[in-house]
């Protein structure tokens, strides 16, 4: 496992997931859903929240596994692309039962 | 210190109860639990694999160490509230642009410094100093604790306020029943989320006091207890809106004692004012067969208990040692309660008017003077 092997598997997952959107029209690509709105309101919602558990001293991420770039003391550039794969995520499956 | 339970369970209620009250209702449908099921299991999947690598570590002490697999429960939680967060943006954003601006005026933001500035000036004078974690309780004082006081007092009294010619200045608002629910929901939320911060601050003797504070704020107003129409509690509740975050702050700088007769005056400072904002009203609230300390007291005795009770409030000051400055500063009160039944050209201004803009006067002098004798 390689510093960049988590960032890899985030990139590869939100670019298949778009793909997928793509093809289906699901969620960014299709008309009034609002899907950005939605997805920009609930990550940065768990953004803060992971700020207040990174200063707490709640969770950490292992140095030895991430890029080692930081949107905030403690909190790594991959937490990001976790936030936007968890809510682009769900709101495809959300979608999908539609 | 945040637990990570306490971390995940607030927004987990903020939303859960924001779906449940104010009519997203996702969780009602059958969609959104076929989702959750989904994204359970995933979360199973890709959550084993960051905490078992293990690209994400959890603090020992702070999580409840109830595993599944590597995973702590807090995460489950953290995930479900992820996913409601997002289906109940579009009715969230919405909320708060349909009711954001009533909400905001009936907290009377005028009234917002008359509580948090006690509080922060209380602790400030007893330790000398202030931490950043009381001067988070500085924003309970401003907008919650003012939506717990007047907010859900507008909403008790619509029905009579929708007649009364007073409301609708800095003196109150005329709140419609459409936005009832959402000012209970909003008061009770952040009051809700400042309970642990209390608990953490002072224990249990803290949140008593707390808990009596929120639930006179509310109980001033709300049935079945509704002091504001019962004469002479309504004066004590009303006074003990303010004395509240004063009684916090000196808790929490651990000089009750010290500070025992300031709170005495404060609170019969309190009674008197109460009683003078009443005196405009009794014509009004006897037509409306409202009961208060004024109309119970009629006119002239009011305003006349009312200089008592500053006079007296003096003379605790006097007994207490505080510098002369505020004792005299109180004398203006007198002469505008005296104004009541000398007749209104004693002193130019609208004798309510002139009470509420002297009351950040004498706020400002105070701070200007302990500034003063204390920093310079």
């Amino acid at each position: 496992m390689h510093s960049y092997t988590y960032f890899l598997i985030l990139f590869i997952s939100l670019f298949g997931l778009s793909y997928l959107d793509y093809k289906k029209k699901f969620v960014l690509f299709a008309k009034g859903e609002n899907g950005l709105h939605k997805i920009l309101f609930a990550s940065s919602i768990f953004l803060l929240i992971d700020i207040i558990g990174v200063v707490n001293k709640i969770f950490y991420s292992h140095p030895k596994y991430i890029l080692g770039l930081y949107v905030y003391p403690g909190v790594p550039i991959e937490e990001i692309f976790f936030l936007l794969l968890f809510s682009y995520f769900s709101l495809m499956v959300w979608r999908f039962f539609k | 210190m945040i637990h990570y339970l306490f971390l995940t369970l607030v927004p987990f209620f903020v939303i859960v109860s924001f779906d449940i009250f104010c009519g997203s209702r996702i969780l009602l449908r059958i969609r959104f639990w076929k989702t959750v099921g989904v994204l359970g299991i995933a979360t199973l999947l890709f959550d084993t694999f960051l905490t078992s690598i293990p690209i994400v570590l959890y603090n020992q002490e702070k999580i409840l160490n109830v595993k599944i697999g590597a995973i702590p429960v807090e995460d489950f939680i953290y995930g479900f509230t992820f996913a409601l967060a997002l289906f109940v943006a579009p009715s969230f954003i919405t909320f708060f642009q349909r009711n954001w601006s009533v909400i905001f005026s009936s907290s009377r933001p005028f009234s917002w410094i008359n509580t948090a500035f006690p509080y922060a000036f209380t602790i400030f004078v007893l330790r000398g100093k202030i931490s950043a974690e009381d001067l988070f309780l500085v924003l309970f004082f401003l907008f919650p604790y003012n939506l717990l006081v007047y907010g859900i007092n507008d909403i008790y009294d619509y029905e009579t306020d929708k007649l009364n010619p007073r409301k609708n200045s800095i003196e109150g608002a005329l709140v419609e029943p459409v936005y009832h629910k959402p000012i209970w929901w909003l008061a009770s939320v952040l009051s809700l989320f400042f309970i642990p911060v209390i608990f953490n601050t002072g224990g249990w003797v803290l949140l008593c006091l707390f808990l009596i504070g929120i639930l006179n704020a509310i109980f001033y107003s709300a049935p079945p207890i509704r002091f504001k129409g019962v004469p002479v509690f309504d004066s004590i509740s009303s006074s003990l809106h303010f004395v509240f975050p004063v009684v916090i702050g000196v808790f929490i700088a651990n000089r009750l004692f010290d500070a025992i007769f300031v709170i005495i005056a404060f609170f019969l400072w309190g009674i008197a004012s109460h009683i003078i904002g009443a005196i405009p009203d009794i014509q009004y609230d006897k037509q409306a067969k409202i009961s208060t300390v004024a109309t119970f007291l009629g006119k002239r005795s009011a305003a006349i208990t009312s200089v008592f009770f500053y006079c007296l409030a003096g003379v605790l000051l006097l007994i207490g040692n505080i510098p002369s400055i505020f004792i005299f500063l109180l004398i203006p009160y007198c002469l505008n309660a005296t104004s009541f039944f000398l007749g209104k050209k004693f002193l130019m201004l609208k004798p309510f008017r002139y009470f509420m803009y002297y009351n950040l006067f004498y706020g400002f002098v105070s701070t200007i003077y302990i500034i003063w004798r204390y920093i310079v």
